[in-house]
């Protein structure tokens, strides 16, 4: 695992924006795992921006969403396929067939055709991720099995209470499941690349980065990839002890 | 010098650090790259074998146009050119072969390696002029050999049907010159008898401005645009400003012609002068929303810079090594400039560094840094 801090939210989001043009740069039909979350919406504006001044293209690319909510139909505004039309599918060249995000009801649903599809699709180059202030990658959410594969889920009430800002603020109106993703397919990715900024995940970041392995918080799986690197805000990073050695590492380059 | 960031090499793209001088000493992969994390991208330096104009200049203008042209396209990108010829009465085009000769040998301090000349026209079809104006002639020998002798011309564009193309061709590829064949209305046989010559003659045949000034591909009759795509060794350059010729065909040539294909920009005068009135070959020129056009409405050369089509070609989903390569590397080869073109020890330190969208933010020429 490395660990880049940038100095805000900003500057951490175009940083995340540019190593993705870098993938889809180097192979312009890269297999792209996405997320969502408020981290994941500047993210994606400024990929927008990468792709309005002409520095990256989607037109072969795939992507596979991390995870949606049950008992929502895609076309709610407030499902993940609405918001990841709104932030990025609507606002680029990717090609709307080739961009999946799982669902649990109707031809094609259920985990096992998600990841047949993620495999057919030659597996995921580049997966991005968000972190819950509970820890949880997708909605993995605590005691989530590292072996997990995509399946249905229940949501944890930390996950739906910081959800319900997106249903006019009604914690009550948050599906109480969801499909996700499973944390062994999140760790079949070739690179991970983990954006997290804000000082309200300062606390997670510490725990999921330099705490103990645990299957109470799905993040800290993420140390069992061999190539996973974390871009964060100072913000994000306050709780950080190790403070000194990351920004060493990130000035050489130097994986541990 | 020592630059780090993104190096954009022939077949990859790794973080690391580029030593040079005049010439390139060393690419260590890695070391002190992490800070930039892809927003500094390096590359070689773009080389343009096809431009007319920019920033109010003209090759047809003498020294001071080429001087202007070619510091308005160093700023973006380009560290060497061909300053390309319009089809005018024969004496205006000698007097600007020898001005781009006169410059070649001075050297622009400051500037990109004007490593010839592009003759374009006037051995060209007068039924495919383009935005050429009407003084296509019959390319005769003595005519040639009168070019031939300011040893500028690297590349020239013939219409192979014309009569006397065929000697014609011959004697520029036994003389180390590009046959490129355009502004032509030839038929397939005519283009491929055209690429024989030229190979006969130990040269290199290609065609210019792909898709513009030529007939299409059609049932029973492909055109020189089939002859280059099915041909092995023809070259093809192509002006991607998403104006000129459509995406998709675009992706036909990039994917079927792999090495062999050039980005160009053909730029006019009024490239970077925004909208307004402009001139070519001695024809009045609108310049509106950025688009350049003749009275009549005809493209009148393109408004591109090099810099503007590597991001077409990146927004088309062309791998950046393999944009790269469409603007430096296989226009080298084209020419046979085997000192630049590619970033490896030994090469040229003709560089180009961009920022993460794409834009450039500085400009080496071997080893010194001019924009």
């Amino acid at each position: 695992m490395q660990i880049v801090i940038r100095p805000d939210r900003n500057t951490a989001c175009a940083t995340a924006a540019s190593l993705i043009a870098s993938q889809l740069n180097t192979k312009p039909a890269s297999v792209l795992g996405l997320a969502t979350g408020r981290t994941m919406e500047s993210v994606y504006d400024a990929l927008v921006d990468l792709h309005e001044a002409g520095a990256v293209g989607f037109s072969a690319a795939t992507s596979f969403n991390l995870d949606e909510y049950l008992a929502i139909a895609p076309d709610d505004p407030r499902s993940y396929r609405s918001t990841m039309d709104r932030l990025l599918f609507d606002r680029n060249d990717i090609d709307l067939a080739r961009t999946h995000v799982p669902h649990g009801s109707g031809p094609g649903s259920g985990g096992a055709a998600y990841e047949a599809l993620i495999r057919d699709a030659g597996g995921i180059d580049l997966q991005l991720l968000g972190i819950g202030e509970n820890g949880h990658i997708g909605f993995n959410e605590p005691l989530s099995s590292f072996a997990s594969r995509t399946r249905e889920v229940t949501l944890a009430p930390a996950t739906r209470r910081q959800n319900a800002a997106l249903f006019d603020g009604d914690e009550d109106a948050v599906p109480k499941r969801a499909i996700t993703m499973g944390i062994a397919t999140v760790l079949e990715a070739r690179r991970i690349l983990l954006v997290v900024t804000g000082r309200a995940k300062a606390g997670i970041l510490a725990r999921a980065v330099e705490g103990p392995v645990t299957a109470m918080i799905g993040a800290t799986a993420l140390h069992f990839h061999p190539d996973c690197l974390v871009v964060a805000d100072e913000d994000a990073a306050g709780n950080l002890a190790e403070r000194e050695y990351y920004d060493a590492m990130a000035a050489g380059s130097q994986e541990p | 010098m020592q630059l780090s960031g993104r190096i954009v090499l022939e077949d990859r793209i790794c973080d690391g650090t580029i030593d040079f001088g005049e010439t390139i000493a060393g690419i260590e992969a890695g070391a002190g790259a992490g800070e930039y994390r892809g927003e500094r991208i390096i590359l070689p330096g773009f080389i343009d074998i096809h431009v007319h104009g920019g920033d109010g200049g003209d090759t047809m203008d003498g020294v001071a146009g080429i001087d202007r042209l070619a510091r308005y396209h160093l700023r973006h990108g380009t560290t060497t050119l061909l300053p390309t010829t319009m089809t005018r009465p024969w004496p205006e085009v000698m007097d600007a072969l020898r001005a781009v000769a006169e410059v070649r040998s001075r050297g622009l301090e400051g500037g990109p390696d004007i490593a010839g000349a592009h003759l374009e026209g006037p051995f060209i079809s007068p039924q495919r002029l383009g935005a050429q104006p009407p003084f296509a002639i019959e390319p005769s020998l003595p005519l040639v050999r009168e070019a031939l002798a300011t040893e500028v011309v690297r590349v020239v564009t013939i219409a192979p049907e014309l009569a006397g193309a065929d000697a014609a061709m011959r004697l520029f590829a036994q003389s180390g010159v590009r046959v490129s064949a355009g502004h032509t209305r030839c038929s397939f046989e005519q283009a491929m008898q055209g690429f024989a010559t030229v190979r006969d003659a130990g040269g290199i045949a290609g065609a210019t401005h792909l898709f513009n000034a030529m007939g299409g591909v059609e049932g029973r009759a492909p055109g020189l645009v089939g002859a280059v795509l099915q041909d092995r060794d023809a070259h093809a350059e192509l002006i991607l400003d998403t104006r000129h010729v459509h995406p998709a065909n675009f992706r036909i040539a990039r994917d079927i012609l792999g090495d062999r294909l050039l980005l160009i920009t053909d730029a006019m005068r009024g490239a970077g002068l925004g909208d307004g009135e402009s001139e070519l070959g001695g024809r009045a020129v609108t310049i509106r929303d950025g688009i350049a056009r003749l009275p009549d409405g005809a493209l009148a050369g393109s408004l591109l810079t090099m810099d503007a089509a590597l991001r077409h070609a990146v927004t088309a989903s062309t791998g950046l090594a393999h944009a790269s390569r469409l603007l430096s590397g296989n226009p080298a080869r084209y020419l046979g400039l085997h000192d630049r073109g590619v970033l490896r020890a030994g090469m040229r330190a003709d560089i180009v560094v961009l920022d993460a969208g794409l834009q450039v933010r500085e400009v080496w020429v071997a080893g010194r840094q001019v924009a």
